[in-house]
């Protein structure tokens, strides 16, 4: 019984936890979710934003440069000025060589340019020249090179990138005149301040493009000269500009003037970081905290238990025993003496007793009710030092009592003899006491005992048979104690 | 017994609510507080932006940029906006930042422009007061006096430079000569390698004014320019300038045509070059790489004698701080950074020279990164530091350079005649020295 109680305990408590538990991941698991979902577009509009600032930006870099390079035709000297003009005069030559070449150092003077130069079809170069470059064309054939490269693109301007594998340097051509072409370049890595702005988040990847998926630029310079990677181009498909967003990542692109394109990378994981963040910290929270409930639950229960066994235990002490004496009431020893009768043990001998005090009424009657009620518990605590622990002891109404003992004796005989010497030392401490004490009213008992028989299936035949030789001892002079004298029950014996 | 189990309700429920408290606080705080570390704008984090400028070539530009990203990675706090150029480039945008007051916080700079900007020592930061961030140890007091003004630390010299000649030693076995030496050397080899085009020598605009300075200063025994930077001669004087200048370009030692560039001593066409020490492996290593062989020779002179008479050093470029900084303390941790630490002295080697810097000097020694043409020719600058003149900044102002060409010019191609040149020069000369 009381395990079953612990247990449902112990399942009400593991039940409500776990309710808890459900509820509350069920509820960061929807919030979280939703949050991840309106992060991941908070994200996509503030990349397609920046992005679409980054193209700006590049778009301006880039005008910069060709307005610069605009600028060399604005005088008349300069555009027709021919290097391989052999009838030229060598002085005025040499004179609009130098304007030329003030002209272009005017041009670049605040910019960080590592090219910016005319290139003649004789390979006479005005301006300035990078060694990078100039190496490139250290056995002649800039002109041609160059030449080739606004052939097969626009005359009127290209940008190039990756000449002869050089991933330093951005490059753009124009056709000057007839016989030359202006050639500017600038350090991929001037970039990096283009695509610096406010609004970047960590973990962003954002490149340059040409058309064929080249990096130009990217914030992480190792790749800068690589591909974009394969999973990036398949999931843009012909996107030019806009968003994209694969499995692991939101992917935005937005197309220059030039056909280049700013392509920017931030992984989602990134983006909901901080909601993982969120949700991981929050379940082990909740988790410590059903861990919490669940471990005073279980205190607070077994406490709740101690204190309830200790009142349940009360009652019962109430109910099976009697108030004045504290034996066993009759109810609770008939129910006991039943239990061992049905359980009986080989290789014992079962008795039970029964007494009642001879004169009792002129106790009451002469001495009152309570000195009646002294005696009745002087008398109990006769039968309990007399039997001892080993004996049962109850109350059985008024002055009535009854012992059931289960002696660890076999034989029956023997058991008798033994059960005579209780009575003896019970009649000799009466005598001594209570005897002495209520010598006058001439209190004394009598006994009536009975073993237990193999065919006895409860305790009433038991009880009958002593209750008659108690009854016998009560009708003849008092102060007798009977015990069966036969197993058979067919005599009895006076002690 | 009754009010003690109260007690430890009451302690029960105080420690439950502590817990409740601290396990919420700390969920609060990690996941609404601390996020905050994580998601940032980029430039936000950068606390102070402070700009910087050279003049170079590529391989300057480059090592010059990944070292100012080492340099961000070591103060994550200093964010530094590079401004870079070409000489003639730069020495202008120079001009327009000092003359704008808008200059940036570190520059590099050539030595004689600390005449021309800070002759009294207000032009640049004085260096003095941020000595806390640099290492000046590492200098000598001479080499500290080359960046100073007036008694004010205006900048710290990175190497020393001179001009120095390398020559193509297949093409003089070609044709039988020695390693010029002496100015008639270079007449002979111009007279027996013009037939097949060829020319003794490549000397750009300043180079080939230096050139005729030394050759003037040699036969003259006097200098063009006083220590004020005053010029001490007269027309006549000049006209010697233009009369040597029209000497090598009628006998061919060099090419004014248009045509002379500085690939010419890499591609064969001329025999040798007149550079900067600290330009030595530009030129030599393309010669070497076309399977050419370059050989050190002394400048030229008149004569066998120990003097260099007519030659000069100079720090080859300086280090300054503007002095309109409002960064003062960052400027001079990066001004430190260029000098002196380790990641830039072994990403700059000997490009600029062999280091002024003792601590670079030991750097490069430990790392045995002393061994290129830069490093042969500024061995050969700094052990012969005592035989060359100190440089005189008129020397190498731009306009009296200029001038010089354009005199030059017009006197060889017939345009003007020898005195209305030099009365010219004369003329600008003045002017240039008196503004």
């Amino acid at each position: 019984m009381d395990n079953e109680l612990k247990k449902t305990q112990l399942r009400t408590i593991i039940l409500f936890s776990t309710l808890i538990l459900v509820i509350t991941l069920y509820i960061i698991l929807l919030l979280t979710g939703r949050s991840n979902i309106f992060m991941r577009e908070n994200a996509a509009s503030l990349v397609s934003a920046s992005n679409r600032q980054m193209e700006l930006n590049i778009d301006s870099y880039l005008n910069k440069v060709q307005k610069a390079s605009a600028l060399l035709f604005s005088s008349n000297t300069n555009y027709t000025y021919d290097s391989s003009d052999k009838n030229a005069d060598p002085y005025t030559q040499l004179q609009i060589s130098n304007q030329i070449n003030d002209d272009i150092t005017d041009l670049s003077l605040l910019d960080n340019y590592a090219d910016f130069a005319i290139i003649y079809q004789n390979d006479e170069v005005i301006g300035s020249l990078s060694k990078i470059t100039k190496n490139m064309y250290a056995n002649g054939g800039m002109y041609d090179a160059f030449y080739s490269i606004l052939k097969q693109n626009d005359e009127r301007g290209t940008w190039y990138f990756g000449l002869n594998g050089d991933t330093e340097h951005i490059y753009f051509f124009e056709r000057f005149n007839s016989y030359s072409i202006i050639l500017i370049s600038f350090y991929s890595r001037e970039l990096k301040s283009v695509f610096q702005i406010p609004e970047q988040l960590n973990g962003m990847e954002v490149s340059l493009v040409n058309e064929e998926n080249q990096i130009l630029y990217s914030n992480d310079s190792d790749k800068i000269g690589a591909k974009l990677s394969a999973a990036t181009v398949s999931y843009l498909g012909k996107l030019r500009n806009g968003s994209v967003m694969s499995d692991t990542a939101l992917i935005t692109t937005d197309e220059c003037s030039n056909g280049w394109r700013v392509v920017c990378t931030v992984p989602l994981r990134l983006i909901i970081q901080d909601n993982t963040r969120f949700m991981e910290s929050t379940i082990l929270v909740i988790l410590i905290v059903v861990a919490v409930i669940l471990i005073f639950g279980i205190i607070e229960t077994s406490r709740i238990n101690v204190s309830a066994n200790h009142y349940v235990d009360s009652l019962q002490q109430e109910a099976q025993h009697d108030r004045m004496t504290g034996l066993y009431n009759s109810e609770e020893f008939h129910r006991m003496a039943n239990r061992f009768i049905k359980e009986m043990p080989s290789g014992r001998t079962m008795s039970f007793s029964i007494f009642d005090l001879d004169n009792f009424k002129s106790i009451n009657d002469q001495h009152g009710h309570l000195e009646g009620d002294t005696v009745l518990r002087r008398f109990s605590t006769l039968l309990s030092d007399t039997f001892g622990s080993e004996f049962t002891l109850a109350r059985l109404g008024g002055d009535e009592f009854g012992v059931f003992g289960c002696m660890d004796i076999p034989d029956e005989e023997s058991s008798r003899v033994e059960l005579a010497n209780y009575l003896d030392a019970l009649r000799t401490r009466f005598n001594e006491t209570l005897g002495t004490d209520y010598s006058t009213d001439s209190l004394s008992f009598c006994s009536g005992t009975s073993f237990v028989h193999e065919d006895d299936q409860d305790f009433e035949k038991v009880f009958q048979r002593a209750d008659k030789l108690l009854y016998k001892g009560k009708k003849s002079d008092k102060a007798q104690d009977y015990i069966d004298e036969y197993m058979d029950g067919k005599g009895s014996d006076e002690i | 017994m009754r009010r003690s189990g109260k007690k430890h309700n009451v302690a029960r429920f105080i420690i439950a609510i502590l817990l409740f408290v601290f396990f919420f606080g700390f969920n609060y705080y990690y996941v609404v507080i601390k996020p905050e570390n994580h998601t940032v704008p980029t430039d936000t984090t950068k606390d102070t932006i402070i700009s910087f400028s050279w003049w170079g070539n590529d391989d300057r530009h480059l090592y010059t940029l990944t070292g100012i990203d080492a340099f961000e990675e070591k103060y994550p706090n200093i964010e530094v906006n590079c401004s870079y150029n070409v000489w003639n480039g730069y020495e202008r945008r120079n001009r327009v930042y000092m003359l704008s007051g808008k200059s940036p916080d570190v520059m590099q700079i050539n030595y004689n422009w600390i005449r021309e900007y800070s002759a009294d020592g207000s032009g640049y930061y004085d260096l003095n007061k941020v000595s806390d961030y640099i290492d000046l140890k590492a200098y000598s007091k001479k080499d500290l006096s080359y960046g100073t003004s007036n008694g004010v630390l205006n900048a710290v010299p990175i190497a020393y430079n001179a001009v120095v000649f390398y020559y193509n030693q297949d093409i003089l076995d070609q044709y039988g000569l020695k390693v010029p030496e002496t100015w008639d050397d270079l007449f002979t080899a111009a007279s027996v390698m013009n037939k097949d085009g060829r020319y003794p020598l490549h000397l750009s605009d300043k180079h080939l004014f230096l050139s005729v300075l030394a050759h003037y200063e040699q036969t003259s025994g006097q200098t063009l320019f006083d220590e004020d930077g005053k010029y001490t001669g007269d027309t006549d004087t000049a006209a010697e300038l233009l009369k040597f200048y029209k000497d090598l370009f009628d006998r061919q030692v060099i090419c004014l045509d248009g045509k002379s560039t500085d690939t010419d001593f890499s591609n064969g066409t001329c025999a040798g070059v007149g550079i900067w020490a600290s330009d030595a492996a530009n030129y030599c290593t393309q010669l070497e790489d076309k399977g050419g062989s370059p050989v050190l020779s002394t400048p030229p002179r008149t004569s066998d004698n120990d003097a260099l008479y007519g030659w000069y050093v100079k720090p080859a470029t300086m280090y300054a701080i503007s002095k309109n900084t409002p960064y003062p303390k960052e400027s001079a941790e990066l001004l430190n950074f260029l000098v002196n630490d380790k990641d830039m002295v072994l990403l700059q080697g000997t490009e600029k020279g062999i280091p002024v810097s003792s601590q670079a000097r030991r750097i490069l020694r430990e790392k045995d990164a002393m061994n290129n043409y830069d490093a042969e020719a500024g061995n050969y600058v700094y052990s012969n530091l005592d035989r060359f003149e100190t440089m005189v900044p008129s020397n190498e102002n731009s306009d009296i350079i200029d001038a010089f060409c354009d005199e030059a010019a017009r006197y060889v191609y017939g345009i003007a005649d020898l005195n209305t040149c030099s009365q010219e020069l004369v003329d600008r000369w003045t002017d240039t020295l008196h503004s």
